[in-house]
């Protein structure tokens, strides 16, 4: 059973986001937040265990408070490593709470479903008003350089964006691919790689909106690569858009998110964005 | 399972696609999916039965969801969960076209049925939906007008199933080299597949939020729907 417990605040005095621990038990762990120049703390979400272990239970919660910006990403792909037969499938539930005028940006490596992995992902955000979140998540299909395409048992993923208790986005899935191929065109079709990308800022009316989603359409067109990557952009019902892709390959869609990352930031707080140091 | 004579005829009425609420404009992605992905008609057959897997469930819960709440009797409680209905189907469709589709749909369904039927329930649906900025969803729509017309449960889902599957195979005949005895077999094969859908919809309306999707191809496929250089169908 690991947890994590994190607060962001946002200092008066120097305008720079803090980062509070309140609690941290193995396999989950963080080492220290990193400044960022819009005043922001970036943070890296450590799995010492190399990977998420059949059986797992892990929790997370992350409170941003008004007026605080936080930027959570991983150090690597999230390995969901096989489970033993008997064992109950591993499981991460995330709670998150972005507060009047904050920003989370939660912008993690891919998911990678080992062969025989059983893993069921719970996420919840609740926004007020104001706040802002740029929220991506990344499936690989398995260890691909392995031959390994959609080999796990079970890979369920949940999650549920509210604004004041009230739902704009639900995607919950439930893929089993050694009993129903997704192959099919009314699922992923000739793709392998899947991602969402969340943009949501509290309080845009639906006019704004539809205008940033053409804008983004535009970039998705650019961005599409027939038979080989696809590209889409919505509104969602209300407060956000949504970017959806599916790709044969996985290094194409960092280049891509980090387009729409940067477009998006550009339009919604008026600055680049501003990615972690890393090799995507 | 009896069935009243008038409320069924009525039912006939309502799920055929003759019906003025404009649902033969809509394709809900398709139009993309034989441009961009080349979905053929030897495909079709087989991505109708996977399309109702996953997506027939969904709306089929709700359409069941929407018969129950006519068995209200507070009208405060019922409006406050036709809104709550409606903003969480909102939310599980993330692609704009065709959740604006359903919407559409949906509310012209309402207004038809409220100037045939006297009712209360479908003005406090149109009214509440209205003033919580939230839609009034095709499926749900459909349950509720099915239970005020007294028809039993699973037959409203069944013939809300079969409507919906009859307005996709009729978008793919003008979308593809689809004939009409073709259209008509595909129809009449995947009845067996309507019903298992049914049953499903019913365990999954006890535990509504268990309700799983994943359709991303056509998810894209409708986002991109507005970039097509040419279109027939407004989603």
């Amino acid at each position: 059973m690991g947890s994590l417990s994190l607060g962001f605040k946002c200092s008066e005095e120097t305008q720079q986001t803090q980062l509070y621990v309140y609690e941290q038990q193995p396999p989950l762990k963080v080492i220290r937040a990193f400044p960022l120049p819009a005043g922001g703390a970036l943070v890296h979400l450590h799995n010492i265990s190399g990977g998420v272990l059949g059986g797992d239970q892990l929790n997370i919660a992350v409170d941003v408070q008004a007026g605080a910006y936080a930027q959570l990403t991983t150090t690597s792909a999230t390995r969901l490593y096989r489970s033993r037969n008997g064992v109950i499938p591993a499981r991460q539930t995330t709670h998150i709470h972005v507060a009047e005028h904050g920003l989370l940006e939660y912008v993690p490596d891919p998911l990678i479903p080992f062969a025989g992995a059983r893993y069921q992902q719970q996420t919840r955000i609740e926004l007020a008003r104001g706040a802002g979140l740029l929220w991506w998540e990344t499936v690989a299909p398995g260890r691909v350089a392995r031959g390994e395409l959609f080999a796990y048992d079970l890979l369920q993923l949940e999650y549920e964006i509210s604004v004041e208790g009230r739902p704009i986005a639900l995607e919950k899935i439930k893929l089993e691919p050694r009993q129903r191929s997704l192959s099919s065109l009314a699922r992923l079709g000739p793709y392998h790689y899947f991602t969402s990308f969340y943009i949501c800022k509290v309080g845009l009316d639906a006019a704004y909106w539809l205008s940033l989603e053409k804008e983004c359409s535009l970039l998705a067109q650019q961005l599409t690569c027939a038979d080989e990557i696809r590209w889409g952009v919505s509104t969602l019902a209300a407060h956000g858009i949504v970017v959806r892709a599916l790709s044969k390959r996985g290094t194409a869609l960092a280049g891509g998110l980090h387009a729409f990352w940067d477009m998006v930031t550009q339009a919604l707080y008026g600055r680049k964005s501003i990615p972690p140091r890393k090799i995507y | 399972m009896e069935i009243a004579t008038l409320p069924f005829l009525r039912l006939l009425q309502l799920a055929d696609s003759a019906l003025p609420i404009g649902s033969a404009a809509h394709s809900y992605g398709l139009e993309s999916m034989t441009v961009e992905e080349h979905l053929t008609v030897a495909q079709l057959e087989d991505f109708l039965r996977i399309y109702l897997a996953e997506n027939g469930v969904l709306e089929s819960t709700f359409c069941r969801l929407g018969y129950r709440l006519a068995e209200l009797t507070d009208s405060t409680q019922y409006m406050e969960q036709w809104v709550q209905l409606n903003t969480r189907l909102s939310a599980y469709k993330t692609a704009r076209e065709s959740r604006t589709a359903s919407a559409t749909l949906g509310r012209r369904l309402l207004q038809l049925v409220a100037s045939l039927e006297d009712a209360a329930q479908l003005y406090q649906a149109l009214a509440s939906a209205k003033r919580e900025h939230t839609d009034n969803h095709y499926s749900i729509a459909f349950g509720l007008v099915g239970a005020i017309l007294r028809v039993d449960e699973d037959v409203v889902v069944l013939a809300y199933l079969q409507q919906s599957l009859t307005g996709l195979i009729s978008a793919c005949q003008r979308l593809l080299p689809l004939g009409q005895n073709q259209a008509s077999g595909m129809l009449w094969h995947l009845k067996s597949s309507l019903i298992e859908i049914a049953e499903q919809s019913e365990r999954a309306s006890e535990h509504p939020d268990e309700l799983m999707l994943f359709t991303p191809l056509l998810d894209i496929g409708s986002m991109s729907h507005p970039l097509l250089d040419t279109r027939l169908f407004i989603s």
